[in-house]
């Protein structure tokens, strides 16, 4: 199902309604329940794998399950590395760096704020590089941010949970974007430029520095 | 206390007044003296009611108030700062040991200083946490990798002459708030408090900055800026990479969408849209 910000805001119209609002508040607690057991469990069946080949600093903090590293990889220093990763070959990940952290996703009924656990991870393909102090968020519901093969990001982005990037794109730096966003082939995106969530933008196209993005964006535009 | 009780050998009195603590521009104390640097500012000063008297730098020519103090000096901060030392060690304030509850769960790459620091009951604190001196962080909050509690303000004090002085206020984090990675809480000069109410969520990449105070409930996305002595009030919402000037204070209950800067107040249940923050209810049905 493919959720539209229509969708969303009748969702939340709902929300605000106090009976109906207080079941769904119930809905997502006993989902963090069942979210928290999938965890327990994958720690004690998923294990680490790193290759001999991978240069990693010793400062760098790489989680005891749940990781996978490829070949001939590069982490920076201070890189923090969170269960459900996966690192394909190539990579070259810098600095402070910190990856598979739990989005932000927050259930919000009158003064209760309530995170829900997010069971889904990072998929980083090969020979990609990623600039020093990024945060990319893990995926939300069991599904995973993706971030396709030779793509550059560049330094303090933040790329949300559940995106799409394809391959070849070029991200500057300090660009934010929001959760559940796609993005296509060989995109190019401007310093200092926001993205919001749950938008398509198309392959082939280019943002200028400094633009808000708050519509879809067609093919081949500029 | 009397300016003149404080003065150096540099500085020059146009009028002496008594004052009861030194505070930045923004701030809420009253009767305090207050550094300035421009005549941007001095303009803005002379609308506050709270402030007792300005330290003026030398260049500039000296305005006609009466019933406030003025005084010279070739660096006002610095000045200022050098009162508020001699103030602290006139009350001779105790430094105390951290307290760690042992139901904390630290990572062991986390910096924690060893004084005046307090930790409560069920915090985690995650990979690389640097939390400097004068921090209180209430129970079962939890504080994501690579941030930095109680960082020295960078602001436009950054000077090479303030190397011998330290920031002297705090930081409080109350119950519940949940930090992700790469923020950036600064600790103010002057004797404030920067608060972070209950329940808060706060997003990567977020600096708040001296003095800010942001109240219960509210939620702050990512890349976000909060300016010096900046107030949001409960239950509010700001957007992905939203700036707020400093002094700017935010009502209860209001939406900052995305990619807004925020340089005038605003009041309860407003919406906030664009980078020419309008208020949108007074223009209702002209722009959408």
């Amino acid at each position: 199902m493919n959720l539209t910000i229509s969708h969303i805001r009748e969702i939340q119209q709902y929300s605000e309604k106090p009976i109906f609002g207080f079941i769904l508040y119930a809905l997502f607690f006993v989902y963090n329940l069942y979210g928290s057991f999938i965890l327990q469990f994958h720690k004690y069946t998923r294990k680490t794998k790193i290759d001999p080949s991978a240069i990693i600093h010793p400062s760098a903090c790489i989680s005891p399950w749940g990781v996978h590293i490829g070949k001939d990889v590069i982490i920076g220093e201070k890189t923090v590395i969170k269960p459900h990763t996966t690192i394909h070959s190539g990579a070259i990940i810098r600095d402070q760096c910190v990856i598979g952290d739990s989005g932000y996703q927050i259930y919000r009924y009158k003064t209760k704020r309530l995170p829900i656990i997010h069971t889904g991870g990072v998929l980083i393909s090969n020979d990609i590089h990623i600039g020093p102090n990024t945060c990319i968020d893990g995926g939300l519901f069991g599904k995973i941010t993706y971030i396709g093969p030779r793509s550059m990001i560049g330094e303090q982005v933040h790329i949300g949970h559940n995106i799409w990037i394809g391959s070849d794109s070029i991200i500057e730096e300090k660009v934010t974007i929001g959760g559940n966003t796609f993005i296509g082939e060989k995109v190019h995106i401007g310093n200092n430029s926001v993205i919001s969530n749950r938008i398509n933008i198309s392959s082939n196209s280019i943002l200028k520095p400094g633009t808000i993005a708050t519509r879809d964006i067609m093919d081949n535009t500029a | 206390m009397m300016i003149s009780e404080f003065i150096e050998s540099e500085d020059e009195i146009v009028h002496d007044t008594s004052f009861s603590s030194v505070g930045h521009l923004h701030g809420k104390n009253e009767k305090r003296l207050v550094p300035i640097n421009s005549t941007q500012d001095l303009n803005y000063a002379i609308l506050s009611e709270t402030i007792a008297g300005y330290i003026i730098p030398e260049t500039m020519p000296i305005p006609n108030i009466t019933g406030k103090g003025i005084l010279l000096s070739p660096h006002p901060i610095r000045t200022a700062l050098g009162i508020q030392k001699k103030i602290i060690q006139n009350f001779k304030i105790p430094n105390l040991p951290t307290r760690i509850h042992p139901s904390a769960h630290i990572h062991p790459s986390a910096i924690i200083s060893d004084m005046n620091i307090v930790i409560q009951k069920n915090v985690e604190i995650n990979e690389n946490v640097v939390i400097n001196e004068n921090s209180i962080i209430e129970k079962n909050s939890i504080i994501g990798p690579n941030t930095i509690i109680g960082s020295i303000p960078k602001s436009c004090y950054a000077d090479p002459i303030l190397k011998d002085f330290n920031p002297c206020g705090s930081i409080r984090i109350k119950q519940g708030v949940v930090i992700h990675a790469h923020c950036c809480i600064e600790k103010p000069w002057f004797q404030d408090t920067t608060t972070i109410g209950q329940r808060c969520h706060i997003d990567n990449l977020v600096t708040i900055s001296q003095g800010a105070v942001v109240d219960d409930f509210s939620l702050i996305t990512a890349n976000s800026e909060i300016g010096e002595y900046a107030t949001i009030g409960k239950d509010c919402w700001i957007g992905l990479r939203t700036s707020i000037q400093p002094g700017v204070k935010i009502g209860d209950s209001c939406y900052v969408t995305l990619g807004s800067k925020v340089t005038k107040n605003i009041g309860h249940g407003m919406v906030v849209k664009d980078n020419w923050a309008i208020k949108r209810e007074r223009f209702k049905g002209i722009i959408t």
